[in-house]
């Protein structure tokens, strides 16, 4: 080869190594901008199947605390039907749909817990209120049971993560591209936020044992206040607290931590997975959980494209009282009457004579003569007695609690703490002085008169409370119909021993000396009395107890004769 | 001597000369591709940004126990995001607070102009959805 030959040679292939350079090059600039751009894409992918997830999950948490149940069998209807509800109060009683949701368990769980806290505070008294107690702790731990159930099985979850999950976009990862469910180890329950409050608030606070029955001291690291520092008007509000055994007697109850006023939200990873209870138990064996994980993918035309999890803590925001919203405690009011006394010695002993004669509620004369009733006399006769001022003009509260006082210190906590049960709205607490004016009722003083003696306690609405005769309560509360005839399961029991209201009453007996005898004292004085009587109940048929009054009068005469 | 120095020169000149031309071919090809390519990012970027926005506003609204304040909290969470010469604005197209079948639905229109304009090729609007269950409301 010429020299001239090689140099043209040379000449061409440096040109076309230059084309060949510039071509590479632009495709391999081409390659990554267009990779960089299906990163970028893929990225976006990424973000929108997760922010799909989270929006699945947030339903799932929603949908899971209404739409998630448990039908109550007709026993478990009769002890916890009245809190199958979301409503907190109604208008003419509380009317649920005998379903148990996740929203409502804790208010199950609280009604069994009064229960066994009335069955514990009446001691020996209890009779069966014990069994019945612990018979309706069972009945919540099956309801609950049945509900864990439920919540922790994903398939019951899954239609809830898909109604937001596939409506979402993920249109990143390509025309055609949609969010399913991937199941399997992926959803899981949590039991997150332990030993905080539930949705469930006391009567009152520590300070008045919660206004529970007198019998019963409360644990007070059962409650707790609100574990939130930024919310307002919580300060008053004491709650149960959730996933720590509640343990009264022999029954143990639970709630579900649901902090005040929180919503829905999630959370990381690392917090749901610490208070699993594979991870940390809790000695509750079959919990309700309040946290839940989900997993969803977003596919192309049936290729897998991401996948993401979610978890989330779900909360109703919606707070409860412990209460037992249809229940009602009865009180008697025993006929009163007249006993009279006599002193055939002058001084002591005094002799009951004739039999009780009974008065109503209006003023009326009673008379009795006993043959030889005083001191040298033929007879000593308490005539025309005035008697019933003790109780004419009362109400049942004074009829209870009026002259003679006597130590109505019991009864009245134990009324005051019955009527906190049947009180249903959040924030409203019976204290004594309520408890005394719903059974100071002025109405009632003239079905006293009337004849009426029976009288219901009961909360038509949740917020108030009517102290009234059956045939107007059951106007009022159509559900006391059912359930208005059932008895205490407790022993009765003198809660206010006798009482007595001295020289309540003067009067003039009539005495008849014996012959050669003239009258040296007559003297007749009247004694008011009292005693009342407490039948316990739990509150497991509605009834939380019969409290009895019994009032008498008794008219002493006294006369004293000597010889000529 | 001289004759095959002129002949070398002409031989390097012209040998230069093709590589420019070369060189600026391929620019010719290379910088439209690869403003091409810019473009293509920003626009990538800003879509994931709207779908972002209309996420971030879907739930913001559905953390509100109203339609009234699930507005203002979706147009907050809107303002939050900054306009720029890239993205020129960024409005909530339609919001549907359905309290009664429990979710937000938001809409948000983003109209972005690529930083390298070309012939039919400068403006584009991205409508992005986004539907969440609301979380605000204490009652189901």
């Amino acid at each position: 080869m010429t020299a001239r030959k090689i140099r043209k040679a040379i000449a061409r292939n440096t040109t076309g190594s230059m084309i060949t350079f510039s071509t590479v090059l632009i495709l391999a600039l081409v390659i990554l901008g267009l990779g960089f751009v299906a990163l970028l894409m893929f990225m976006g992918g990424q973000s929108e199947t997760k922010n799909a997830a989270d929006s699945g999950a947030l339903n799932v948490g929603r949908r899971s605390l209404d739409d998630i149940s448990v039908n109550l069998t007709p026993g478990q209807i009769q002890l916890f039907g009245d809190v199958a509800s979301d409503n907190e109060t109604g208008t003419s009683g509380i009317v649920g749909d005998n379903k148990v949701t996740l929203r409502r368990i804790n208010r199950v769980w609280a009604k069994a817990l009064l229960m066994a806290i009335n069955a514990d505070a009446a001691g020996g008294n209890a009779a069966q209120g014990t069994g019945n107690a612990s018979n309706a702790m069972q009945a919540a731990e099956e309801i609950s049971n049945a509900l864990a159930q439920k919540l922790t099985n994903s398939n019951n979850l899954h239609g809830f993560f898909s109604e937001y999950a596939s409506s979402n976009s993920v249109r990143m990862l390509g025309q055609g591209a949609s969010m399913s469910i991937q199941p399997g180890a992926g959803w899981q329950t949590s039991l997150m936020e332990r030993e905080k409050e539930s949705n469930i608030t006391m009567a009152g606070t520590p300070s008045s044992n919660f206004n529970l029955p007198p019998g019963h001291s409360f644990n007070q690291n059962y409650a707790t206040q609100t574990t939130r520092t930024t919310v307002q008007n919580a300060s008053n509000k004491w709650f149960l607290r959730g996933y720590k055994p509640l343990t009264v007697g022999n029954n143990t109850a639970w709630q579900v931590p649901f902090l005040y006023e929180e919503k829905p939200h999630l959370v990381s990873r690392t917090m749901f997975e610490q208070s699993q209870a594979s991870a940390v138990p809790i000695g509750w064996s079959r919990p309700v959980p309040n946290a839940f994980s989900v997993h969803g993918k977003a596919i192309k035309n049936g290729t897998l494209g991401e996948q993401s999890r979610s978890w989330v803590l779900t909360n109703p925001r919606q707070t409860y009282k412990a209460s037992m919203p249809h229940s009602f405690f009865k009180i008697l009011i025993d006929d009163p009457h007249a006993e009279f006394y006599f002193y055939p010695n002058g001084i002591v002993p005094r002799t009951k004579f004739g039999p009780n004669q009974t008065y109503g509620f209006t003023p009326e004369t009673k008379s009795q003569t006993m043959p030889f009733g005083g001191l040298l006399s033929s007879s000593v006769t308490g005539s025309n007695v005035l008697v019933g001022l003790d109780v004419v003009g009362r109400t049942v509260d004074q009829l209870i609690f009026g002259v003679p006082q006597g130590n109505t210190n019991n009864i009245e906590k134990e009324l005051t703490a019955r009527c906190n049960e049947m009180i249903s709205k959040v924030g409203v607490n019976v204290s004594n002085s309520d408890m005394h004016q719903c059974l100071g009722n002025p109405a009632n003083i003239g079905f006293l008169v009337a004849g009426t003696r029976e009288f219901l306690v009961y909360s038509k609405d949740g917020s108030t409370l009517s102290c009234k005769p059956l045939p107007l309560a059951l106007a009022d509360a159509p559900w006391l119909a059912t359930i208005q005839g059932n008895n205490p399961d407790g022993d009765s029991y003198t809660i206010v021993p006798e009482a007595t209201q001295n020289f309540a009453g003067i009067h003039i007996p009539t005495v008849v000396p014996l012959p050669f005898h003239t009258i040296a004292l007559q003297l007749g004085w009247s004694n008011w009395k009292k005693r009342v009587s407490w039948q316990p109940s739990t509150g497991h048929n509605g009834c939380l107890g019969i409290v009895k009054v019994y009032r008498w009068t008794e008219v002493h005469s006294r006369g004293v004769c000597v010889p000529l | 001597m001289l004759r095959r120095f002129t002949a070398k020169s002409r031989r390097t000149r012209r040998s230069k000369g093709t590589s420019l031309t070369e060189a600026v071919v391929a620019a010719m090809i290379f910088v439209p591709v690869a403003l091409f390519i810019l473009d293509l990012a920003v626009l990538v970027i800003t879509n994931s940004k709207n779908d972002q926005a209309a996420k971030n506003a879907a739930r913001a609204a559905a953390s509100q126990p109203a339609g009234g304040q699930a507005n203002t909290a979706a147009q907050q969470s809107i303002a939050s995001i900054k306009k720029s010469s890239i993205i020129q604005s960024l409005v909530i197209k339609d919001l549907v607070y359905n309290p009664g079948a429990g979710s937000v639905t938001c809409q948000t229109r983003m109209i972005v102009q690529v930083p390298i304009p070309f012939p039919g090729f400068s403006q584009f609007t991205f409508i992005a959805q986004a539907r969440e269950p609301i979380v605000g409301t204490a009652s189901k």
